[in-house]
């Protein structure tokens, strides 16, 4: 007696942790006092009395001390099982598991406050304006907003051609009315030959005569038409 | 009482799994905090379906995906990826502090697509059960395991690489 009456146990518990690679020094969270404890179980069998009554506060312990073998176990052997999945990868293992990021101070002390806050308060305006925003942003009402304006523009490009006429447009003038060439405010590329085509013969004759009648009221009495100059004919055309 | 000592359980656990998926503390505080106050509003909602933590944790995540999401949406005209600038602010975060190979790993783990980056971060850094990722993400062990060994090796050819 004395002696660590679990010896069997311990041993097994060697070769447990043989089996998951590690020795009894690995076990960060257990401690002597553990063993300490299946000791005195051993101990206490020649006081039937004594052991009666520690026994019971040992089994509330030997509960819960399972319980704590059970998850450190499982936490290790966890471990374990990530570590040797990321041993394949040497750069990766090599790296592995190191505190890279960090928190303002007292952040995680003050959290709950701050959302007890926001829990508190209620939601203004800007929230509103925010979710319609987001309305907005996705992504249906943004294609339909672009379709949009591009009918919008098409819209307005082709309202303005109408006030261009273009003799390009057609091979002659026939396919144009007259009145919108003579309405149109810009008359691009017409050729003089063409122009004349537009002109009325019978308007022209009719603004002849009444030239002629003015004119011959200045024109002495022996002159005839015929020495009114072509010149001054072509400009009262 | 009850929801401040929730708060105070789970608010490191889901900060940092929320701080590797969105890298910058201002927006992990703010999703945090969204987090919280999503379950505070659903709370009676809960089913029981699950465990507590590992419904937090979907809730923590998806608010992750989402912040990311409006993110990319507020970025569109930029001619970087968000992940780029991600990684950029990393250089100048006064709340990282890890050498150049560690921003080289950071850096590598945002070429990854989101999920599988999540996936990455909760099997790598948080060592999580397969079973218990499996129940977060609604995805099958299999596929969590295949999805973080690609992740891995995506990893490790970017630091061979750079």
């Amino acid at each position: 007696m004395g002696s660590f009456s679990n010896i069997h146990e311990q041993d097994n518990l060697s070769d447990n942790l043989k089996s998951l690679g590690l020795s009894q020094n690995d076990l960060p969270s257990l401690n002597d006092d553990s063993f300490n404890k299946m000791n005195s179980e051993e101990e206490l069998n020649e006081f039937k009395i004594l052991k009666e009554i520690s026994k019971k506060k040992f089994l509330q312990q030997d509960n819960s001390l399972k319980e704590f073998w059970d998850k450190s176990l499982f936490d290790i052997q966890k471990k374990i099982e990530v570590h040797d999945e990321v041993k394949q990868y040497s750069h990766l293992s090599n790296l592995y598991a190191k505190k890279i990021f960090y928190t303002p101070e007292n952040y995680f002390d003050e959290l709950s406050y701050n959302i007890k806050n926001r829990l508190n308060t209620p939601e203004d305006s800007y929230l509103k304006k925010l979710y319609v925003f987001s309305l907005i942003s996705n992504n249906a009402m943004r294609y339909t907003f672009s379709l949009l304006l591009v009918l919008v523009f098409t819209g307005i490009y082709i309202l303005n051609q109408n006030n261009v006429v273009h003799q390009n447009d057609c091979q002659s003038l026939s396919c144009i009315e007259k009145n919108e060439i003579m309405d149109a405010t810009i008359i691009q590329n017409f050729s003089n030959e063409q122009l004349y085509e537009l002109l009325d013969e019978q308007q022209m004759e009719d603004e002849l005569k009444h030239l002629s009648i003015i004119n011959t009221s200045l024109v002495s009495e022996n002159e005839s038409i015929d020495h009114l100059s072509t010149n001054f004919l072509m400009e009262e055309l | 009482m009850a929801f401040h000592h929730l708060i105070q359980k789970y608010q490191k656990k889901l900060y940092w799994h929320i701080r590797k998926i969105v890298i910058n503390h201002d927006d992990s505080d703010d999703i945090l905090q969204n987090t919280f106050i999503k379950v505070w509003k659903n709370l009676e909602a809960f089913k029981r379906e699950s465990e507590l933590f590992t419904w937090l944790y979907r809730i923590a995540t998806n608010e992750s995906l989402s912040f990311l999401k409006q993110k990319k949406r507020a970025n569109f005209f930029s001619i970087h990826p968000i992940e780029y600038q991600l990684a950029k602010s990393l250089e100048s975060d006064i709340y990282f502090q890890g050498d150049q190979i560690q921003l080289k790993l950071q850096k590598a783990i945002l070429t990854l697509p989101e999920k599988q980056r999540i996936v990455f971060n909760m099997r790598y850094y948080d060592e999580m059960p397969y079973e218990q990722m499996s129940q977060i993400l609604e995805t099958s062990v299999g596929a969590l395991k295949a999805s973080y060994h690609i992740a891995a090796k995506k990893i490790e050819e970017y630091l061979i690489s750079n």
